[in-house]
């Protein structure tokens, strides 16, 4: 036993103290930490200059130019957007850390500068071709220049008496114009010849909008600690993240285990070792120092992970339990997972070789991101019970019910389990024997 | 004196290979005896089934007293034909690790570790990593992981490749003494030339089937020379001498022109004596009988191209020869 620690041991050292190691168990997770709020604070603090121009408009009906004008004067802007603004931290209440002012500097990063347009009314009857040809005329960043022209149909607001349908308006622009000023000059538009509809069929605008508008408070739930926010995209996220979490550990111990076996091989240090233990002992001790590995790799991220719930008062999203599952989860999906690794690193001399018994582990092994949407959506239903028992995928999909609004029956997840432990145990007697050894001998 | 090696009836095989083939085989303890053969005679699988790293096929066999090697690595250093080292460890710390794996441990690991590099006069490159030593420093440390734990018995599979004539020479004693310190030692090889040299007992395989198994002195009091080297006097014909009954043939070799005899015929020293009677020479003289010559002789009888193609797969490259030739001047 002495021995199959000491490989285990030089095994663990060997990997974490890699460079590959250290930037991604240590270095990464920690640089996102910092540069997360760095970034979001840079990017809120940039102001891109503000787009300035005019937009010509011919409108033929004359009611349409002038509320375009209004809409599009800056300070019209800049309160539309606030109003934006808190309307998005209204819809997101369960995004920790959303608020109104998040929202807002968000809707900033995103919307841009508010621009300074300025509309020009054109004659009604002035020629559209002469207009449009001004545009090529247009000089970056001359408030005289005109960007962009609109033409309103005539029968825009009032419709002709034969005509089933309302004329409308189009839109000519520079090349290259910020897709958002297009947007902001087509809603103008849109708003303008809306409102002149209202008004020319007696509507009241403000009316209108009343009716039209239902408001809603903030969902909520109840817990033990009292109510809060609705924590439903968190519910949503939770399973994904420590599905993830223990496919990555899994996959970082098994990959270094492939790449150790390889490396022991093409040194030709395997047969050096094999003079001194035995090939179960050889194998069983790179197992464990992998397997300590990714348990390393699990503690450190689901550490990050749930200091962040508890940061955002959302640890009790996470149940002690659920942590035992995952441990006990990844210790028997590494089992299964390496095991297959470190058969396919015995019988091949290179990664390049490798590869090839790597592609169908892999295509096997991405069935749990192709549920990682479904499985939480529906966790009891017959497909998610179904491959929560089917090795070597079932300690995977089991975490995306565990971890889900609605987590499966504790004989179920004991049975996901027992066949989880079953197949490590088979594939751990698979993976190292004695034929497998004869290739590496006869192949080093 | 007790065995410490016995192979019963072995046999191994790899597909349709056959590797080894009712292989019997005795070594006594605190001998040292030379496994010698071509390469692909079967040498190394042998070792390996002794290692149990190989199983094998049928047969039985007992390493120190023990049913397998298993039972019983710490008391065994092997140094395999396919041996490497840990590149990004250092010297120290690999030698460590494997002391450790052999049941050592400190302050005894270090202190042995200190004594072997002086040892070997790799004292300075304790704490460089493996990666940056020669193939010779790297094989000096391998032989180091498997004498360490000063085990009962050594298995040494061409410890001497790759090695430069000093170093060789160094490694030949560091075997002699732990040979003379009581320790069972097999060396491995096919230069035979080395096994003669160092070995008291001698066991040849060839195809995986053992074909001799005797000790040097036996060997040679067995098989009578049947070369005869002469130098003869310029204008003197060499070939006249093939006139000699019981001269099978003469020919101009490196070492100089040889009559090579039947030796129940014609035994040597009355070739000597024919030869110096039918022609004028400088000298003449019987050419002591090498392994090689009793392999050859073993496998190919008086089959002179089975000969010629015999001694091609022993002799390898003629730098190795030249080599080992060398460093035992």
């Amino acid at each position: 036993m002495i021995r199959i620690l000491h490989i285990a041991g030089r095994e663990f050292a060997s990997t974490v103290l890699t460079k590959g190691f250290i930037i991604g168990a240590v270095v990464v997770p920690a640089v996102l930490a910092v540069a997360i709020p760095v970034v979001v604070l840079i990017l809120s603090q940039q102001k891109a200059p503000a787009i300035v121009g005019t937009v010509a408009v011919i409108d033929p009906t004359g009611e349409v130019a002038p509320r375009l004008a209004e809409y599009l004067k800056p300070e019209a802007i800049a309160e539309r957007r606030g109003d934006l603004a808190k309307q998005a931290g209204a819809a997101m209440p369960s995004v920790p850390g959303a608020s109104p002012e998040a929202a807002g500097q968000a809707m900033d990063i995103v919307l841009g500068t508010v621009p300074n347009l300025s509309v020009q009314i054109l004659a009604p009857n002035a020629d559209l071709d002469e207009a449009k040809g001004r545009i090529r005329e247009a000089v970056k960043d001359d408030p005289d220049s005109t960007i962009a022209v609109a033409f309103i149909d005539p029968d825009a607001v009032v419709k002709g008496e034969s005509a089933e349908r309302f004329g409308g308006f189009g839109l000519t622009v520079m090349p290259r114009l910020d897709e958002r000023i297009i947007g902001e000059i087509e809603a103008g538009l849109r708003r303008g010849v809306l409102d002149a509809r209202y008004q020319a069929n007696g509507f009241e605008k403000d009316t209108i909008q009343a009716l039209t508008s239902v408001a809603s408070r903030d969902t909520t739930e109840v817990t033990d600690e009292g109510e809060r926010a609705s924590t439903s995209a968190m519910s949503f996220i939770l399973p994904m993240v420590m599905m993830l979490l223990v496919l990555g550990a899994v996959f970082t111990g098994g990959q270094y285990l492939l790449t150790t076996t390889i490396e022991e091989k093409s040194n030709r240090v395997v047969e050096v070792l094999l003079s001194a233990v035995s090939p179960t002992q050889l194998m069983a001790g790179k197992i464990l120092g992998q397997m300590i590995v990714g348990l390393t790799m699990l503690t450190i991220y689901s550490g990050v992970g749930i200091s962040a719930l508890i940061a955002f008062s959302l640890g009790d999203l996470i149940s002690p339990m659920d942590l035992v599952w995952m441990f006990l989860f990844f210790l028997t999906g590494y089992g299964m997972i390496a095991s297959l690794m470190a058969a396919a690193g015995a019988a091949v001399n290179d990664l390049r070789e490798a590869q090839a018994f790597m592609t169908p582990i892999m295509m096997f092994m991405m069935i749990p991101y192709f549920m990682m949407i479904v499985v939480p959506r529906a966790p009891n239903s017959t497909l998610s019970v179904t491959l929560s028992f089917i090795p070597p995928i079932n300690p995977f999909i089991m975490m995306l019910r565990i971890a889900s609004n609605d987590p499966p029956p504790v004989w179920q997840i004991l049975l996901s389990l027992g066949v989880a432990a079953t197949g490590a145990v088979v594939a751990v007697w698979l993976a190292p024997n004695f034929r497998t050894l004869i290739r590496w001998v006869r192949m080093a | 004196m007790q065995d410490a090696v016995v192979m019963d009836n072995l046999r191994k095989t790899f597909g349709p290979k056959v590797a080894v083939e009712g292989l019997d085989l005795r070594v006594k303890a605190g001998s040292l005896t030379g496994l010698i053969g071509p390469n692909g005679a079967g040498k190394s699988t042998t070792i390996r089934m002794l290692m149990s790293i190989l199983f094998p096929d049928s047969g039985t066999l007992q390493v120190l007293g023990k049913k397998s090697a298993l039972e019983s690595k710490d008391r065994i250093g092997y140094l395999p034909e396919e041996r490497g080292v840990y590149r990004k460890m250092k010297v120290t710390q690999f030698l460590k690790y494997m002391g450790k794996l052999k049941g050592l441990r400190d302050p005894e690991l270090s202190s042995r570790v200190r004594h072997w590099l002086e040892r070997v006069q790799l004292a300075d490159a304790a704490n460089k990593r493996c990666e940056e030593l020669s193939k010779g420093m790297q094989q000096k440390v391998q032989f180091i992981a498997s004498v360490l734990h000063e085990p009962e018995l050594i298995i040494l599979d061409e410890p001497f490749s790759g090695l430069d004539p000093v170093n060789l020479r160094l490694l030949q004693q560091l075997m002699t003494e732990q040979h003379q310190q009581g320790r069972t030692v097999i060396l491995c090889t096919h230069v035979m030339f080395q096994a003669e040299q160092m070995c008291q007992g001698i066991v040849m395989i060839n195809n995986g089937r053992k074909v001799l198994d005797a000790t040097i002195d036996e060997i040679r009091a067995a098989h009578e020379p049947s070369v005869v080297l002469f130098e003869p006097v310029e204008g003197e014909d060499p070939q006249q001498a093939a006139s000699i009954e019981g001269i099978r043939r003469i020919e101009n070799t490196r070492d100089g022109w040889a009559a090579h005899i039947d030796p129940h015929r014609l035994p040597a020293p009355q070739a000597v004596r024919a030869i110096a009677n039918a022609l004028q020479v400088r000298s003449v003289a019987a050419k002591r009988v090498t392994l090689e010559d009793v392999f050859v002789e073993q496998v190919a009888g008086g089959n002179a191209e089975k000969q010629a193609e015999l001694r091609d797969a022993l002799h390898g490259s003629a730098d190795e020869n030249e080599a080992l030739e060398g460093a035992s001047a």
